[in-house]
């Protein structure tokens, strides 16, 4: 087996770094030509690594290429190490593969951008950290590639830097994934602290027990619900799960192949891909698993709940991500680490589709987001608007589509985990999610309902590079509104086909993704198995939520003229402002913060600290003064002075011999 | 070449720099201070495979000779693994202060006094960085404060005579109380074993330091160490101080000369007064984890990024602070690390925001905004920076700060927990002020947006390319600083805690066996310390010789 | 003889020389006064160099000989160059040193 993981890394560093340097002087084919060459050159050795994986038997799919030692000291050393296993092959393939048709969609977006270089290295820089992430043989170079994403998605969410709500933006999901690189960094010191290792050979993924239900780390071992805990603290800032999820409906201010891309196909999986790499610790605490499945229940249900109000079309996919994401956490508390890896490819196929098909109405409405301003453009965008149907339906799982079969096996295995034993919690978070996938078919349709369907609410839309258009003669104010073109079309179309086919890998009848992961994952849990008498009804249940919530959308979106916006009910009001977490959080953590800096910089540096080194000053100062009149200036005094001390001395020494 | 006194040649190099600094006209008198900078730079880097093997012991290298035997006087350097990249920081960091002088020298007030002041500063830097005996150490200490105070008061900014007047108060206070120490630490060393006075760090740790004493000593010598470091509360003189300065001279200030105080915890205080040290080391701790958090919400409210910067850089120290009194090898191999990633990270912050303040006048943060679209170079270069500042795994802080953490963790979680938790202030006040000053809209009518729109010129460049290359080279290797130290770490550490190697083992790929070997969690304890110390074996026989004449003196 | 004579007159010549430094007003009177009570310690070095059959007291002398030299010759200079510019040199009316 071959491993080429170092050159998928290397070549859009590369990429990175040839575009940084001197992309400003190169003309824009040439920019297109090396952004998007070089990561579909790590495409195809990603292809190539997983082939020849797919030529061993299960136990040699490891290989781990050390190419130098990053730190010594003392008893830790830690290697800069990659690793070749299944779940990084997977990995690899995803974020090269959706990566570079991202790529190729953003010569089409991008198209007459002036910082048209910078965002092609941009988006190299964040494959690269992305693959070195989902490669690293160790927590700590995970963690190397953890930051790297995070810095990609902190320069893409402010692009275009020059507006004050991306700045911000971009400033909250640095800070709060910051949040997230402490619980990693926590983790990893009581790694360190308990094994004396960081690697995941042998720490958590044993080759030789490939097959075996668990590898042999020692069981219980000491702090396994405090490092799975940490660990979660970093999958859920990343993955934008409660109650550090405030950052990525605000990181939709980036331009809409990075919310593609990075907020919807790859970066905000990392979470959920940390917790499958590290299904060896989360396994040995049932406590953290729990916790883990609750956080991601209330997340999916919670952002499902505001996906239904929302009015911007990036925010409600925004918040449908993060309530996918959810799903994934839920699947994997439960045990099914692989069936959230499986939900992890098809959402990334089906996601970005979504993104991508938004992206091309923004386009041609010339940057419009508010579906509020839409409708009715079922005619001018018919291949837009069928591409986003087929990406709706897959978020819906709709059947046989592959966003059914992955979120059917997510489900299944939370009511198997039910069913054996895991208590009355369990049964509670199958409904919950029996519930949000009848939400997400509502927001979704609503969304689609919204733009493409009824009346167009919006105002003339001028040509691209034209002035407004004055011109008489076209009363159709979408006159100028057009499908994309073939750079933009073409990627959209391969996603459409992945979203359809994609999920026949991971049928409860044959589920290759999970049995190919298992050396890596040691899944527990893959969902009810067909022959249980429950099998049939959760399938039944699974196979009409989704149709259900669009059914609900359709009677109340598309059979009328649909009212986005105000309303005087408390519950959408409340969904609006977002449960009013921002709000919170600004009351209670911003503001403290800053209150008590202000404070400390004026009560103690400008008052105890200032006034005190001030205040010394002038005690000796006034000292001084008063001691100033022994200095008579006279010369006599002076010697008086020192005959006087000179005859003390003496009487001194007469007194005492 | 092997008598070759190179470590002398490596401090004294910086005075011919400053001798032909004052006497030659202005361009001939920056070029020859660049000359002799460059050349002690070259010099302390010959150093590096010299002690670079990883092998070599505390105190390896040293150059002796008696100055005054009676009073336990030597001149007496020494290098190790411990303080080679120190020398080295100073003499890159010289160079770049002498390289970004180049403007003060071309048409700059007092050019000649300016650039004999910062190679003087350098020489005693280097002093201080190789002294072995605790007198002469002093002395460097002393005349390494003098072209600082006369710096910052020559030539700062406009309150700069209460700037330098703080500076030199808190510092001498410090010192003072430090030769005390010194002082003392001879007599009680000579008077217990009744031998004669000696200053000699290897003769005094050789001896070892009665306890009884070591905590009134180590306090002594914390005080000037602290004051240098700018450990909560003692800070006072640092943002003014650090405000007024010209940014070159920042880079020797902020850049090497804060890290003498934390080097003096490492290479003094440490192996001559274990038991003190461990008492006081949570005290140590709380007052580290107290200056990491409180200097990180004042850089967060700051309203002038040089404040800001000199917050930032005094939070940093903080967490230096933290690792060395973690009292274990991640944590002190960390400090080490971090003193060198700090030099080189504050020295590129404040080079970038004297070019920022050149170009706009003003250093209000509430001034600023979208320099990027005008200097998208500068832009870059502070985005590097910045990100390594705060600490962005795959960049040279990282590194220093992630060992300083893991060090701290193993010996305390609730420390390396409050420590660690840095990262997010970090991470919110870098971004307000490269954000603050870069993106975003630029205020109307105010200085930034009339500024000049020159990106940076050559000038700029050259100072700033080397420490570009190391934040990042030091941050994809950092075992490069980290291989040197191990043996001379290894062996402060082995006088707080004996090993007790324990492994459990665990099937591993191909048949192979790995076996775990978890970090002792290094508890000291008092009643076993070890005094004697093995290294001071390896010490030179002039060394040697030096001491049986002082013998024989005393007897 | 008794090294108490040599005393007595040691103690003789500095009591002269100090009330000389403390209720002159002229400068070179007082500078002589001084050189007066140098001498009287040297006289008693001597006599207790010559008793204890010692030479560091001979050192001694030659060394305060020779500081007491140089001191003279700055000293004189000094007023001479006070002299020069102001014409007078009572130390009553030299207190520039007043705080």
């Amino acid at each position: 087996m071959v491993n080429l993981t170092p050159f998928i890394l290397l070549l859009p560093l590369v990429g990175f770094a040839v575009l940084g340097l001197v992309g400003r002087v190169l003309p824009r084919a040439a920019i297109s030509l090396i952004g998007c060459g070089v990561v579909l050159a790590a495409f195809v050795l990603a292809v190539i690594d997983f082939f020849s994986m797919l030529g061993v038997a299960p136990e040699a799919r490891f290989s781990d290429v050390l190419p130098w030692t990053w730190v010594t000291s003392g008893s830790v050393t830690i290697p800069f190490g990659l690793l070749s296993d299944p779940l990084s092959a997977v990995m690899l393939l995803i974020v090269t593969g959706v990566g570079f048709l991202i790529h190729v969609y953003s010569i089409g977006y991008m198209e007459g951008d002036p910082g048209y270089w910078r965002f092609f290295s941009f988006l190299n820089l964040f494959i690269f950290a992305m693959a070195l992430l989902v490669a690293a043989d160790n927590f700590l170079m995970l963690l190397v590639g953890w930051g790297g994403v995070g810095l990609a998605s902190f320069l893409l969410i402010g692009f275009w830097y020059t507006r004050p709500s991306a700045v911000a933006a971009a400033r909250k999901a640095f800070v709060v994934n910051v949040i997230g690189d402490f619980g990693l960094l926590l983790a990893i010191f009581l790694i360190v602290k308990d094994f004396g290792t960081l690697q995941y050979i042998p720490l958590i993924v044993h080759p030789a027990s490939a097959g075996t239900a668990l590898p042999s780390l020692p069981l219980p071992f000491p702090d396994a619900t405090a490092i799975a805990l940490l660990l979660f603290v970093a999958a859920a800032a990343k993955s934008a799960q409660l109650p550090l999820h405030v950052w990525l409906p605000d990181a939709m201010e980036g331009p809409t192949p990075v919310s593609a891309l990075i907020h919807a196909a790859t970066m905000v999986t990392a979470g959920v891909y940390l917790v499958a790499r590290a299904s060896a610790i989360f396994t040995a605490s049932p406590t953290a698993l729990a916790i883990v499945g609750i956080i991601g229940g209330a997340t999916a249900f919670m952002a499902a709940t505001i996906a239904c109000v929302q009015t911007d079309i990036k925010r409600v996919l925004a918040y449908s991500t993060m309530s996918q994401l959810g799903y994934m956490f839920m699947g994997e508390a439960a045990g099914g680490f692989s069936g959230g890896i499986f939900h992890l490819t098809t959402h990334a196929y089906f996601k970005a589709l979504l993104f991508m098909a938004a992206g091309a109405v923004i386009h041609a409405l010339g940057g419009e987001q508010d579906m509020r301003k839409m409708g009715g453009l079922r005619g001018r965008l018919p291949q837009t608007f069928w591409l986003f149907v087929i990406g709706g339906l897959t978020l819906a799982a709709v059947f046989p589509l592959s966003g059914f079969w992955s979120k059917d096996g997510l489900l299944s295995a939370v009511l198997e985990k039910a069913q054996t034993g895991g208590g009355t919690g369990w049964y509670v978070l199958y409904a919950v999610g029996l519930f949000t996938a009848i939400l997400t078919g509502f927001y979704i349709f609503r969304l689609i309902f919204g733009i493409f369907f009824g009346r167009y609410r919006g105002g003339a839309i001028a040509a691209h590079g034209a002035a407004p258009a004055k011109r008489g003669g076209t009363r159709d104010p979408l006159a100028n509104v057009h499908e994309v073109g073939a750079a933009m079309m073409v990627p959209m179309v391969v996603l459409g086909i992945l979203s359809v086919i994609g999920g026949f890998y991971g049928t409860p009848w044959s589920d290759w993704i999970g049995q190919f992961l298992e050396p890596v994952t040691h899944t527990t849990n893959t969902g009810i198995a067909p022959g249980n008498g429950l099998f049939w009804l959760a399938f039944v249940l699974g196979l009409v939520t989704g149709p259900i919530g669009i059914a609900i959308a359709w009677a109340r979106y598309a059979q009328r003229e649909p009212r986005f916006g105000a309303s005087r009910n408390p519950l959408v009001i409340l969904l609006q402002h977002k449960y009013y977490i921002d709000e919170l959080y600004d009351a209670v953590i911003v503001v403290p913060i800053v209150s008590l800096g202000v404070f400390w910089r004026i009560g103690l540096e400008g008052g105890f600290f200032e006034g005190g080194s001030l205040g010394l000053g002038h005690l000796v100062g006034g000292i001084s003064r008063g001691l100033r009149r022994l200095q008579t200036g006279y010369a006599r005094n002076y010697a008086l002075a020192i005959l006087v001390g000179a005859a003390l001395l003496l009487v001194y020494y007469v007194i005492h011999p | 070449m092997t008598n070759f006194p190179v470590l002398s040649a490596i401090v004294f190099v910086p005075l011919l720099g400053a001798v032909g600094a004052l006497i030659l006209p202005r361009l001939a008198g920056w070029g020859w201070a660049l000359l002799a900078s460059l050349v002690d730079l070259a010099l302390a880097l010959l150093l590096i495979p010299r002690l670079g093997t990883g092998t070599t012991h505390m105190l390896a290298l040293n150059e002796h000779m008696p100055w005054l035997p009676d009073a336990g006087i030597s001149y007496t350097l020494s290098a190790d693994g411990i303080n080679l990249f120190l020398i080295c920081l100073n003499a890159l960091l010289t160079v770049v202060a002498v390289g970004a002088s180049f403007g003060v020298a071309r048409s700059g007030d007092r050019p000649r006094q300016y650039l004999m002041l910062m190679l003087l500063l350098s020489f005693g830097m280097q002093g201080v960085f190789l002294a072995t005996n605790l007198f002469l150490f002093y002395v460097f200490w002393e005349v390494m404060l003098v072209p600082a105070y006369l710096l910052v008061g020559m030539f700062g900014g406009p309150q700069r005579g209460i700037a330098a007047i703080k500076f030199v108060l808190y510092t001498t206070a410090g010192s003072l109380l430090m030769l005390v120490a010194i002082i003392a630490t001879g007599i009680e060393v000579s008077s217990t074993h009744h031998t004669a006075f000696t200053l000699d760090l290897a003769a005094l740790l050789n001896a070892g330091v009665p306890g009884n004493v070591q905590t009134v000593l180590f306090l002594g010598f914390a005080a000037a160490f602290a004051v240098k470091a700018g450990l909560f509360p003692l800070h006072g003189w640092v943002a003014d101080t650090y405000s007024e300065t010209p940014v070159a001279v920042l880079v020797l200030i902020a850049g090497v000369m804060a890290k003498t105080g934390v080097y003096g915890f490492v290479r003094f205080c440490l192996p001559l007064f274990p038991q003190g040290v461990h008492s006081l080391a949570p005290i140590m701790e709380t007052l580290a984890v107290a200056s990491i958090i409180y200097f990180a919400l004042e850089a967060l409210v700051a309203l002038d990024f040089m404040r800001l910067l000199a917050y930032v850089s005094i939070s940093h120290l903080g967490v230096i602070v933290l690792g060395i009194f973690a009292l274990n090898t991640q944590g002190i191999e960390g400090a080490i690390v971090q003193m060198i990633n700090h030099g080189i990270i504050i020295a590129a912050l404040f080079l970038i925001a004297g070019a920022i303040e050149a170009r706009t006048g003003t250093r209000r943060l509430a001034d600023f905004g979208a320099l990027a679209t005008k200097l998208p170079w500068l832009a870059t270069v502070f985005m590097i920076a910045a990100l390594s500042a705060l600490g962005l795994p795959g960049l040279n802080s990282f590194a220093g700060e992630f060992l300083a953490f893991l060090g701290t963790f193993q010996s305390s979680i609730v420390f390396g927990v409050l420590g660690t938790l840095v990262v997010i202030p970090a991470a919110w006040y870098m971004l307000r002020f490269f954000q603050g000053a870069m993106e975003g809209v630029t205020p109307e009518g105010g200085a930034v947006a009339s500024a000049r729109v020159a990106d940076l010129r050559v000038g700029e460049w050259l100072p700033l390319l080397p420490l570009l290359a190391l934040i990042i080279f030091l941050g994809i290797v950092p075992n490069t600083l980290t291989a040197p130290m191990q043996q001379p770490v290894g062996e402060i550490v082995s006088s707080y805690a004996p090993a007790t190697p324990s492994a459990f083992e665990a099937p591993g790929a191909n048949g192979h066996v790995h076996v775990y070997h978890p970090i002792q969690v290094q508890t000291i304890q008092t009643q076993t310390i070890q005094t004697r110390h093995i290294y001071v074996l390896q010490m030179t026989n002039a060394l040697a010789s030096g001491e049986r004449e002082q013998a024989r003196v005393g007897a | 003889m008794q090294v108490s004579a040599y005393l007595i007159v040691s103690a003789l010549l500095f009591t002269i020389g100090a009330v000389g430094v403390l209720v002159r007003r002229n400068p070179l009177v007082m500078f002589m006064s001084i050189e007066l009570m140098l001498n009287a310690v040297n006289l008693s070095f001597m006599a207790f160099a010559h008793f204890l059959n010692s030479v560091d007291g001979w050192m001694f002398v030659f060394l305060v000989l020779t500081v007491a030299a140089a001191e003279v010759v700055v000293g004189l200079a000094i007023i001479v160059s006070i002299f020069r510019s102001r014409h007078e040199i009572d130390v009553d009316d030299l207190t520039m040193l007043k705080g």
